[in-house]
Parts: structure tokens; C-alpha cells; sequence
């Protein structure tokens, strides 16, 4: 298992390495001169020199590189720009509320995938089954900005069930409170999981439904229950492994959500960040997502395995 | 996906097909064999492709202003869909901007596919170290979700349709790719690759003939549903920002301007927010649909 686990990191610090060398690159695709994007047209020349040298603009793109990827990984991701703060801890405690907002959201999209691909596969053909084919594939489909303004006006402005944006109420800080703010935005996030969640279950409860293990547990005279049991312990691995990547892809995928409820995010960090033109704030936000994305990816694996020996073979 | 689709070679074809007069392939594809939600997608999306195309003859101009009648709901005389807080007509607005949308939709697809396959059919002919260092670097681009590769990149370019358009792009490669590797992988190891590779077929005569025809119907049922991602994705873009600039009609930039005055006038945002629902699903269902078609010959 230790070595399994030690192949997997293995295997991922190449990719964050490539995705530390992506995120820089985007920063130097930024048109026009930073110099005088700090300075303004009219700096003198030695003032420029002193910034560009300040900066590490003189050095060669590969070393400039390194030394940013020193800086990040000691946790030195720069200052904002529009907020004159140092970026780690904003981007930390904006991560930390995503990390929330995730959490429910992927409570809720495992429990209702799990009911519409078990509810598919029991009568396929069947009424409901077929509805419930039907949600699932509407429900990957359905835009989160489209779906968090229908319930922004039907849930929320019209009907005051739910508080229309923010993650606390002023004055407040429950958990109650923040249970309340959650739901409209995580169920949201939720609808996609959701139905990809259901989607891979539904298909590999069938296949497991075909095998022969399931025919001789039937022939020996098991109840339906216990079959089942032991078809859905078998699912178990590989619902892990989806669901950890779905929720995996929430982490960056929040944006739209973020912005329209108003939650202090990563998401809304960096859209905030976009129209400030704030890069730092930027890449810092787009390469605590994907470094996430990726250690989420190795526990998922290792967790798979720790499951499912066959894998540790492998 | 399954291998009985894609193993309708010259070899396989049923007997079934030849009778109706139809090659297997075509029997398989044809509209005659499409369920009820094929066929309801299909006509909205041609409804609304239509109504991009012929824009301008059906509504007036998008811009013109009128703020002594501004924030109309819907159901205002002379605009049926109401107006928004310039008072332009909300109708003319959604016909026009159709266009937008479905561009930023489309292209990245359709050159992502191109550029996609190739390299993934590469990645899937070539063998060994290239085919790993190939997937190693895909695997990098994997690592971030795709929204959010596609904000980095738009937001380091500056907004603009042209940069949304090839920030989506890249965002698509990866996937495509892989994809395209998974097929021909499997294909690779197919008698009649093999026959044709020992009977002397060149490598390039081997990918036109042999390959391509065959990752290409997987490819394109998995590149329509990509259309209806992408189309939500671009007028997302559009929603931050970072696509075109504000007299343009565009929907998702639609939601963002009504978004502020979702409580006085809640029904305008969701105009444009439905409009990009429904594509956005009609796309799904027509890519799940033509997944299944695939998917049923046995």
C-alpha cells in the first residue's frame, strides 16, 4: 500500500510541476508591460530600471520562473495589486468558505446520485427509471448561472425562503445561519455531481447485476437485500473515485455560483480579480484550485486502493 | 462505449441493413431510428441556428434606445419579450445575440476536435515514451477544471470574443484528445488494422482509411455534447466579462446587465439565463441520444 501510495505522488509531482509552469505562463501572456502598468507612462528611466530589477523582470523567463516557484512554495504568492495585501492569506480564507460551499454541495450531489441511479437501474425501462435517466442527463446539463438565478427569484427574492447572497447574515455566525446560506448555492454546485454521479453508478450497478456471482447468490436462495448488498459493496470503489473527482472539479468550477450568491469564495476572488485586472490574485486563486484538484485526485486514488486491492497490483 | 459500434467494419455489417437498401452504417445513423427527445432537440436546435442565420430580417435594430421606456416586463405591446434599462427591445436582443453565442459555442469545438484528434490519434498510433509523454502533458492540462483554465487564460489575454474563443479552445483539446487515443488504441489491435498493416498500407493510408472512419462517429457523439458545455461556457465567459464589449447583444452579458435588477424585474435576467438552458440541454439530449444510437447494433 506504501508503495502504491509513494508511485501515485510520484506520478502527481511531475503534473503539479507542469501546472505550476502553465499558471506562470499565463501571467506572461498578459499583453503590455507591467513596469508601466505600476509606474504610469511617465517614470523616469531609472525608476523603471529599479522596478524591472525589483521585480526580477532583467533575469532570464526560466530563472525568473524558478524564483516564483521558490516564492510559492514557501507560501509567498505576491501582493494584490487592487488590495495592497499580501495574496496568501486572502486566497487561503476565500478557499477555506469554497471548501464549504463544496462540502454540502458534494453531501448533496452523492445522496441524490445514488437515489436517481438506484431508482434507474431497478425497473430499467420502467416509468421511473426513465424519469429518472431523464433528470440525470438534465441535470449535467443544466448552466449553474442559469439555474442559481432561477432560484435567486423563485427561492429567494420572491419567496424569502432562503437569504438572497452572502454566507452570513450581518450580526450573525451559526452554524445555523451558514446552513441556511448554503443551501441555494450548494444545490447549484450540486446538480452536475449529481448527475454524473448517477449516471456511473446506474451503469456500473448493471454491469455488476450481470455477473455471474450475482446468479449463483440468487440460486442459492439470498434475499434481494442481500444481493444488493453485496452488488453495491462491489460499486463502492469506483462511486469513490467519481465523486472524488466531481467534487474535485467543484473546487475550481464554483466561479459562476460564487458570483451570482455572492459567496467570499475563490471563485468570486478571482472574478472580482478579473475585472481589477489583479494577476497576482489571479494565478495565486487558479493554482491553489488545480493543486487541489491534483491532491484530491492522489487521496481518491489512495483511497481506491486501500478499497479495492486489485488496484494496489496494478 | 461499447466495441460492437465501432467493430461495423466492411466485416460485420448485418444482413438486416442491406435489405432495407442501406449500408449498415447508414441504417444505423438514420432519423428513422431517432427516439421522441432526439427529434425534439434536433428541431429546436435547427429553430435556433435558423433564427441566428436570418437575424437581421426577422427583428429590428438590437441598439436602438429608448430610455422613456425602459424595464418593460414581458408581454409589452410592441415588445413581446419587454425592454431593458436602455430601453432596447429584449426580442431583438435575444434573436442578435444568438449569433454570438452560438459562435463562441461552436468554433472552439469544432477546431479543438481537429486539433484534438490529431494529436490524439498520434498519441494512440505512436507507441511507448511518445505516446506517455503525450498523455503525461495532457494530464497537466487535465489538472485544472476546464472553467477554470479557460478564465486563466481569457482573463491573462483581455476580454474579447477572439480570446474566449481560444481559451475555450484549449480548455477542449485535452479531452478530445483522450478520447481520441482511447479509440484508436483499441483500434490498433483490430484484425482488419492488422490485415491492412500486413498487407503493406502505409502508416498515413492505415489513419485515413482505417482509422479515421472509425474514431470519428465516438468522436463526434462525444463533440456534440461538448457544443452544449462550451456554448454555456463562452456566455459564461461573456457573464464575467471577459467576451464582447457592452452595446453587443450576447447572453450571457444580457444576464449580466438585467442581473441588477432581479428584484424589481426578475423575469428580463431570466430570458437570456433559459435561453442558454435550453440549447445548453438540447445539445446534451441530442449528444446522449446519438450515444445511445451508437451504441445499440449488436
Amino acid at each position: 500500500m506504501l508503495r502504491f501510495l509513494l508511485k501515485r505522488i510520484a506520478y502527481g509531482l511531475p503534473i503539479l510541476f507542469g501546472v505550476s509552469i502553465l499558471t506562470f505562463a499565463t501571467v506572461k501572456m498578459v499583453p503590455g508591460d507591467p513596469v508601466a502598468a505600476i509606474l504610469g507612462p511617465n517614470a523616469t528611466p531609472q525608476a523603471r530600471a529599479a522596478v524591472t530589477r525589483q521585480m526580477g523582470l532583467d533575469r532570464s523567463i526560466p530563472t525568473q520562473y524558478f524564483r516564483w516557484l521558490w516564492h510559492c512554495v514557501q507560501g509567498n504568492f505576491g501582493t494584490s495589486i487592487a488590495k495592497q495585501q499580501p495574496v496568501l492569506p486572502l486566497v487561503m480564507n476565500a478557499f477555506a468558505h469554497t471548501l464549504i460551499l463544496t462540502a454540502f454541495a458534494g453531501v448533496m450531489a452523492v445522496a441524490a446520485g445514488l437515489a436517481l441511479g438506484g431508482i434507474g437501474v431497478r425497473r430499467p425501462g420502467g416509468a421511473a427509471a426513465r424519469i429518472c435517466d431523464g433528470l440525470s442527463v438534465l441535470a449535467t446539463s443544466l448552466p449553474q448561472y442559469s439555474v442559481a438565478l432561477v432560484l435567486v427569484v423563485f427561492a429567494a427574492s420572491r419567496t424569502g425562503w432562503f437569504p438572497v447572497q452572502g454566507m452570513h447574515s450581518i450580526g450573525s455566525s451559526g452554524f445555523a445561519d451558514l446552513a441556511h446560506h448554503v443551501v441555494l448555492p450548494a444545490v447549484c454546485a450540486a446538480l452536475i455531481p449529481a448527475g454524473v454521479i448517477a449516471r456511473m453508478f446506474r451503469s456500473a450497478l448493471a454491469e455488476e447485476l450481470t455477473k455471474e456471482s450475482v446468479l449463483s447468490m440468487r440460486a442459492r436462495g439470498l434475499s434481494e437485500r442481500r444481493c444488493m448488498r453485496h452488488v453495491i459493496h462491489n460499486t463502492m470503489p469506483s462511486l469513490l473515485t467519481i465523486a472524488g473527482l466531481q467534487i474535485g472539479y467543484l473546487l475550481g468550477g464554483v466561479v459562476f455560483i460564487e458570483t451570482i450568491f455572492a459567496w467570499p469564495g475563490t471563485g468570486q476572488l478571482v472574478y472580482q480579480a478579473i475585472s481589477q485586472r489583479d494577476m497576482p490574485v489571479i494565478q495565486a486563486g487558479v493554482l491553489v484550485s488545480a493543486v487541489a484538484f491534483v491532491v484530491i485526485n492522489i487521496v481518491v486514488d489512495a483511497a481506491h486502493a486501500a478499497l479495492d486491492p486489485r488496484i494496489r497490483a496494478a | 462505449m461499447t466495441e460492437t459500434t465501432l467493430a461495423a467494419g466492411p466485416l460485420t455489417a448485418p444482413a438486416t441493413g442491406r435489405a432495407a437498401g442501406l449500408t449498415h452504417r447508414r441504417m444505423q445513423w438514420s432519423v428513422r431510428r431517432w427516439p421522441w427527445d432526439l427529434r425534439i432537440s434536433a428541431a429546436v436546435l435547427v429553430l435556433i441556428v435558423g433564427a441566428a442565420l436570418i437575424a437581421p430580417f426577422l427583428v429590428d435594430d438590437p441598439d436602438a434606445m429608448n430610455v422613456a421606456n425602459r424595464l418593460r416586463g414581458i408581454g409589452t405591446a410592441g415588445h413581446i419579450l419587454g425592454t431593458d434599462a436602455l430601453g432596447r427591445d429584449m426580442l431583438a436582443r435575444m434573436v442578435d445575440g444568438t449569433r454570438v453565442t452560438l459562435i463562441a459555442g461552436l468554433l472552439p469545438v469544432a477546431i479543438a476536435t481537429v486539433v484534438g484528434s490529431g494529436i490524439g490519434i498520434c498519441a494512440g498510433l505512436a507507441r511507448g515514451r511518445t505516446h506517455s509523454v503525450i498523455m503525461r502533458i495532457l494530464d497537466v492540462f487535465y489538472a485544472f477544471p476546464a472553467v477554470l483554465l479557460a478564465i486563466a487564460i481569457a482573463a491573462a489575454l483581455g476580454s474579447g470574443i477572439t480570446n474566449v474563443i481560444a481559451a475555450l479552445t484549449v480548455a477542449f483539446i485535452p479531452p478530445i484528445a483522450r478520447v481520441a487515443d482511447t479509440e484508436t488504441l483499441r483500434l490498433r489491435h483490430m484484425d482488419f488494422v492488422e490485415a491492412a498493416e500486413a498487407s503493406g498500407a502505409t502508416r498515413s493510408t492505415i489513419v485515413v482509411r482505417q482509422v479515421l472512419p472509425n474514431v470519428a462517429p465516438p468522436l463526434l457523439v462525444y463533440c456534440t455534447a461538448l457544443v452544449g458545455v462550451s456554448i454555456v461556457y463562452a456566455a459564461g465567459l461573456s457573464f464575467l466579462g471577459l467576451s464582447v464589449a457592452p452595446p453587443s447583444p450576447e447572453w450571457g452579458l444580457m444576464i449580466s446587465d438585467l442581473r441588477q435588477f432581479i428584484s424589481s424585474k426578475p423575469e428580463l435576467a431570466l430570458i437570456p439565463a433559459v435561453a442558454i438552458l435550453l440549447v445548453s440541454v438540447a445539445f446534451n439530449v441530442l449528444g446522449e441520444g446519438l450515444r445511445k444510437l451508437g451504441r445499440v447494433t449488436r
